[in-house]
């Protein structure tokens, strides 16, 4: 009788050579993970150190292999996905170079994964686990201006992914890693990024499928893209699942319904989001669901609304869930509403917000976006550029005045900054700070910003 | 505006927010999470057979398997799901040593010991099926389920020919138990017979899930793999508009060589 082992041992051994399809040779120096597709390693060659995912024969069994190899190698040929400005979906960890076959598998070469991040999972749970000691750490934000950030910057990978022509066809929790530190993001999976209405067989997890995907109504594409990625958004904010709430919870409890049949009518026939505002069939309850009825209360309404929007009628409708830019827009405007007021971080314009203090004032982009302003806030490249998406470039900052009940901005955009005032006009130079009154206009190149 | 005559935001308003005042944002670096506490249980239940010939090398197999499958399964901190643990010894009568399955993190693994006592399986039957209830362990009012992994393990044909067909028929109509992953362990010679087999076969459900393992280390090995195989396809959530046919069937029926011997092709 022959016996089955769960292997504990990788397919290759450390010192093991393998060599890349441009035929420079890699050896394995030691392992990082592995999972349902196969394992990863860690190696070393000519130009470095990197990292190797090696596909499970079984699993490629299980799918086309040379069309699914194809897309790879062309992901590979093309590099990471990239807009004509040069911003770069640098979130992705994107395939370098394929490695030649070898008995029947094949893999390829990314970067190795920085420190400093932690899976979404985790981050979800605000802990970790560690994995030889089983020991659980608590995980925290060092702030919600970073918390907002890390959201901008998924929506900003898929932004550009998605504008490249390309989809991701399985966007959920596991592929991301999280930085709560700075916000910063990294994304891995892309094995089924291809181009928008191409699939390779891949179809997602039932948590963050479209309902049109989960029913075979379509296969996945850039619009059920847009679905999951609202998903993983309100994961990341909510800290739980839009679609689960009482009724769910009794379907799911019902021993009558099979597993499946339970996830298909929660997920793909019937999806009833927990918070909708009207005729809520599913609303969360206090005790499986207490994050998220912590956490609703929390954010801008922009934020709220737009979750509503895609999870109501974005169910049935895909034109009416918000495209990766939209959600840019939407992040953007709940970092805008967050002001720190005596040393502690607060939203406004949420349903039931604090009063602003007195001196903060508001800046107001074209198409009405309002940034809140008190000392100490940081302007970026997209505030002061309303045809910029670059929200990580520091541009100027808000800072006190002499006078109480004043503020100012310093001018620190490299050009000087126009302004009108009271019939008045003038420009603040490089470097200098002006002091902000309301019904000010402030104009930088073709922009122009009223004070409020 | 989605925001506009909401009276679910009302409500939860007067609730939360009585003093007419804003709300103060919470500090996040003092957030605190519920989610891990409220994931999704899957119940792994084993039934294990304690009468007086599982002793010696069986019973610590038995044993071994399970102190190292509840290592292993701690390791795992899936945000969809959390493990709990229960456990059942058999002879002539029955008992849960976990009056509730019992979370990972909370289990110190004590050694099951035999008795000097025959093997019944009514006596089990019917433990098992008071449990797989809303007043046993799927008490919606503790947490939202899984369906179960069940594993039975036994060495010897039931003596209590008499009491378990019908103790097998009340399970038979419970909904948990239909709804569960079933499988069947029978250990050694002496259990190998065809008649143990059918009749774990009507216990489980699926022929494929009968297993039988010699007293070498393939019995660790199999109570290894239905674990933690089984746990992980319980609570997959990768996609599937049918049922998926390893949750509702067997996990023997994936296309490898080198699975364990079935009780019917042995």
């Amino acid at each position: 009788m022959s016996e089955y082992r769960i292997p504990r041992s990788y397919g290759f051994a450390v010192g093991q050579t393998l060599r890349a399809e441009t035929g420079e040779a890699y050896r394995i120096t030691g392992t990082l993970g592995r999972g349902g597709q196969g394992e990863v390693y860690r190696v070393a060659g000519p130009d470095g150190e990197y990292a190797m995912k090696w596909y499970r024969k079984t699993y490629l069994d299980c799918i086309d292999v040379e069309a699914f190899r194809q897309n790879l190698r062309q992901n590979v040929a093309n590099g990471v996905p990239k807009l004509s400005n040069g911003d770069a979906a640098t979130q992705f960890i994107w395939p370098l170079k394929m490695m030649e076959a070898r008995d029947g598998s094949f893999g390829y070469l990314m970067c190795l994964f920085p420190s400093g991040y932690a899976p979404m999972s985790d981050v979800i749970m605000l802990r970790s686990r560690d994995g030889d000691t089983g020991r659980v750490v608590p995980l925290r934000w060092s702030s919600w201006f970073a918390c907002v950030t890390a959201a901008l910057n998924i929506v900003r990978a898929f932004e550009i992914l998605h504008a490249s022509g390309l989809s991701y066809q399985d966007i959920n929790e596991g592929s991301i890693s999280v930085n709560m530190q700075n916000g910063g993001v990294l994304i891995c999976d892309y094995d089924n990024v291809s181009p928008d209405k191409t699939n390779l067989g891949i179809r997602g997890v039932v948590t963050h499928m479209a309902p049109e995907v989960l029913l075979r109504k379509k296969l996945p594409d850039r619009h059920t893209d847009q679905y999951s990625l609202a998903v993983i958004l309100f994961q990341l904010f909510l800290r739980g699942h839009p679609m689960h709430g009482v009724e769910s919870r009794a379907i799911i409890n019902d021993e009558e319904y099979s597993q499946d049949a339970a996830m298909l009518r929660i997920f793909g026939i019937a999806p009833h989001y927990c918070l909708a505002s009207q005729g809520n069939r599913n609303p969360p309850s206090r005790q499986v669901n207490a994050d998220v009825l912590r956490m609703c209360m929390v954010f801008p309404l922009c934020l709220m609304d737009a979750f509503e929007t895609v999870f109501t009628d974005g169910v049935s409708d895909p034109s009416k869930r918000l495209t990766a830019t939209e959600w840019r827009r939407v992040l953007l405007q709940t970092r805008d509403s967050l002001l720190v007021v005596d040393g502690r971080e607060n939203f406004y314009n949420t349903r039931r917000p604090m009063p602003l203090p007195r001196e903060c004032r508001k800046l107001v982009r074209p198409g009405g976006h309002e940034v809140l302003l008190m000392p100490g806030k940081v302007l970026y490249r997209c505030h002061l550029d309303e045809y910029s998406a670059d929200y990580s470039t520091p541009m100027t900052k808000v800072i006190p005045t002499a006078k109480p009940g004043v503020i100012g901005l310093l001018n620190a955009t490299g050009s000087p900054l126009r302004f009108r005032f009271e019939g008045k006009t003038g420009a603040c130079p490089n470097g200098k700070p002006i002091p902000l009154f309301p019904g000010m206009v402030l104009e930088l190149k073709n922009t122009k910003l009223t004070i409020k | 505006m989605p925001t506009q005559n909401d009276d679910l935001w009302r409500g939860w308003e007067s609730t939360y927010f009585n003093d007419g005042g804003g709300f103060m944002t919470p500090d996040i670096s003092s957030l605190k999470s519920t989610v891990a506490e409220n994931r999704q249980i899957l119940n792994m239940l084993f039934m294990i057979d304690v009468s007086g010939s599982m002793r010696g090398k069986r019973i610590a197999q038995v044993n071994y398997a399970l102190e190292n499958i509840f290592k292993e399964l701690r390791r795992r901190d899936d945000l969809h799901s959390t493990i709990k643990v229960g456990l059942m010894e058999f002879c002539r009568d029955a008992e849960w040593i976990t009056p509730q399955p019992m979370p990972l993190d909370d289990i110190v693994f004590t050694e099951i010991d035999t008795r000097q006592q025959i093997t019944c399986y009514g006596a089990a039957f019917d433990r098992l099926n008071e449990k797989l209830s809303r007043e046993g362990f799927f008490n919606p009012n503790l947490g939202e389920y899984f369906a179960p992994l069940i594993l039975f393990v036994t060495d010897g044909e039931p003596v209590d020919a008499g009491a378990y067909p019908a103790a097998l028929e009340r399970l038979k109509r419970n909904g948990w138990f239909n709804k569960a992953s079933k499988y069947a362990i029978a250990v050694g010679e002496d259990a190998r017979l065809r008649s143990v087999g059918e009749l774990l076969a009507r216990f489980t459900g699926v022929r494929e899930n009968v297993r039988y393992a010699d007293e070498g280390e393939a019995l660790y090995g199999l109570i290894e793999f239905i674990a933690v195989r089984g746990s992980e396809v319980q609570t997959s959530m990768v996609s599937s508009m049918e049922d998926d046919p390893r949750r509702m069937g067997s996990l023997f029926k994936e296309p490898d060589p080198s699975l364990f011997s079935s009780m019917f092709n042995a």
